[in-house]
């Protein structure tokens, strides 16, 4: 088997991290994936959180040097005993055996806080929402499935920011892709606008021929090592197409792959549909594959092409 | 840090194994010690395994592949999170962070069962009491320290004697040294006859000076490329001495971690003490004491590589 191809989706909690990777998954396969969730290596269960005062984003509270070792297994094809944390109720699972796949896709708090993790990773996405948006989506979502009260979701983020603002958004700089999602001029959540700097460090497939003059659905803007690309909520559907019909295009060798289910999110138990979140997800696609059709030829990756055009 | 020595006592269950270990640990001290037991390493806790009729004596009962794996990474010298089986209550605890240290002492059912992980070890012992004697040894064991009646121990023994046959006992042939103590005429288990035997995969210090004087010394047969050492369990004090004088002599560079708690065992909550244990700790500390020494000069240990042997 060649190596498995490892994605990395960072950010803080409730950014949106589990959205963006269950498209991905629903595409690969899941027979293909190995989902690892860096909250599993936490040193400390909620209680004990509780009674040292320590927050789960403090790298303290987490046993990060393993999380790096087990990317390092499965990158090299062992198998690894992943702990498991139980958000449920917040104490450790029995451990479970993961044998190495075609794919990794890490979504954690602080996937790239050492260098050696960072080493891991084939792509490193980072999300980074505005806070605003982030609170809303973090306490729809542990009032919803973690059995929390609004006023303790609020309670717990103000308490986490001094962590969040020291440890997981300084993270954002060692990403390949950062994606925000904000609400445009006042449309709803299904239109969010999606904001992204794709950094040289991963070569990103060309915009500038989909972007024609007076075009409002795409913007770019090269910059120095970054280029920044907009894509608005409510971009034709017919434009969005086109992208990824380009996108799609490069992936010529993968077509087998291609599917109607990108771009699902949901609302508690609502499923909605949004073509900028289609939009980036093909874009984390496109790496994730590029990356493992050069390997399975040989080569180094994407990434060390990168490097040696710097 | 160089690599730590490892040390492998493997045996079926109420063997022996702790008793052997207990005191080399506490005489190189606990906080150069690092513990695993392959218990650990579980497949299924109590209650699955009762579903699934399987004893944890049988491979698939347990990730061996993962204990290889972490005996690895400890002797690189790096720290692992290791599972957690709790045998008071037969299920999985939050996993261990476990770093290494100078020495590492692995006990359990399947140490050697697999090329990987017998690569792993310095020095491998096996124990191999008699049937009779081990049975005695885990009904104790198993009523005064585990919550067990002794009809459960009795018909549990029974209903992993195939596996003990196909897999446990098997593990014996791997061994530099295969240990068996025997109940001598009086049964006093202060006074149990050890039996040794010394395979040549490791240099075993010469006690050939010491044997004979009558019934109460030790004795020495060749038996092609192994040689079995004899104890009596009423070694005259003044010979254990003198062979303890002459091992340590040896050991002339570790005089330090010289004391007088080699021996020690417990029935129940009593302590005892037995010339034969000391002597065969003796005999196993030498052999750690000594790889640890070549390693730290830039060695590999003491093992005679492969090609020498065949």
């Amino acid at each position: 088997m060649t190596r498995p191809i490892i994605l990395g989706v960072v950010g803080d909690s409730g950014a949106g991290k589990t959205t963006i990777t269950r498209g991905l998954v629903g595409i690969l396969g899941e027979d293909k994936v190995t989902a690892v969730a860096t909250d599993d290596y936490h040193r400390y269960d909620r209680k004990q959180r509780a009674e040292r005062g320590i927050t789960p984003l403090h790298p303290d509270c987490n046993y990060v040097d393993i999380v790096a070792q087990h990317l390092s297994l499965l990158r090299e094809g062992e198998p690894i005993l992943k702990p498991v944390y139980q958000h449920a109720d917040g104490t450790f699972g029995p451990p479970v055996y993961v044998s190495p796949k075609p794919f990794t896709i890490v979504e954690g708090l602080l996937g790239y806080h050492t260098e050696t993790m960072r080493g891991c990773y084939d792509v490193r996405v980072y999300l980074a929402p505005p806070e605003d948006l982030r609170r809303r989506w973090k306490v729809q979502r542990d009032c919803s499935r973690r059995g929390y009260t609004t006023d303790q979701v609020l309670s717990e983020l103000d308490r986490r920011e001094a962590d969040s603002a020291q440890f997981i958004r300084p993270q954002e700089r060692h990403a390949d892709m950062v994606v925000s999602f904000t609400e445009g001029q006042g449309r709803g959540s299904g239109a969010l606008d999606a904001e992204l700097f794709l950094r040289d460090s991963l070569p990103h497939p060309d915009f500038s021929p989909l972007v024609g003059p007076g075009e409002r659905g795409v913007t770019i803007d090269e910059g120095d090592s970054e280029t920044h690309v907009t894509i608005a909520g409510d971009i034709e559907p017919a434009q969005a197409a086109e992208i990824e019909e380009a996108i799609w295009e490069k992936l010529h060798f993968a077509s087998h792959l291609r599917s109607e289910r990108l771009g699902e999110f949901t609302v508690g138990d609502d499923v909605g549909r949004s073509e900028s979140l289609a939009v980036v997800q093909l874009l984390i696609l496109y790496h994730v594959v590029t990356a493992k059709a050069a390997d399975a030829l040989g080569g180094a990756g994407p990434r060390a092409e990168a490097a040696t055009v710097e | 840090m160089p690599r730590p020595a490892i040390l492998g006592v493997v045996g079926d269950s109420a063997a022996g194994k702790t008793t052997i270990t207990r005191g080399l640990v506490r005489i190189l001290g606990e906080d150069r010690v690092t513990h695993v037991c392959t218990d650990d390493y579980h497949r299924f806790d109590r209650k699955q395994r009762a579903e699934h009729g399987i004893t944890p004596l049988h491979p698939d009962c347990n990730y061996i592949d993962i204990a290889g794996q972490h005996l690895d990474l400890l002797r690189e010298g790096k720290a692992i999170l290791k599972p957690v089986y709790r045998h008071a209550d037969g299920t999985f605890g939050p996993p261990d962070y476990v770093q290494p240290h100078v020495f590492t002492v692995v006990e359990g059912l399947l140490g050697y069962h697999t090329a990987a992980m017998r690569d792993c070890y310095d020095v491998r012992v096996y124990l191999a009491p008699p049937e009779d004697l081990r049975r005695k040894w885990k009904v104790q064991r198993d009523c005064s320290r585990r919550g067990y009646t002794t009809d459960e121990v009795l018909t549990e023994l029974d209903r992993r004697e195939p596996d003990s046959a196909a897999f446990i006992r098997p593990q014996e042939r791997y061994a530099d040294m295969v240990v068996s103590f025997f109940a001598g005429e009086s049964g006093d288990p202060d006074f149990l006859d050890a039996e040794v035997v010394l395979r040549e995969g490791l240099p075993h210090p010469d006690l050939s000076p010491f044997i004979g004087n009558g019934a109460r010394g030790i004795t020495i047969e060749g038996r092609g490329s192994e040689r079995l050492l004899r104890i009596p369990g009423d070694l005259d004090p003044a010979r254990a001495a003198e062979i303890e004088e002459a091992i340590w002599d040896k050991l002339h560079f570790a005089t330090h971690l010289r004391s007088q708690r080699l021996g020690e065992f417990t029935v129940g909550i009593d302590l005892h003490r037995s010339e034969s244990l000391a002597l065969v700790q003796l005999l196993v500390l030498y052999h750690l004491v000594v790889a640890r020494a070549a390693i730290a000069l830039g060695g590999d240990g003491t093992r005679a590589p492969l090609a020498d042997r065949s």
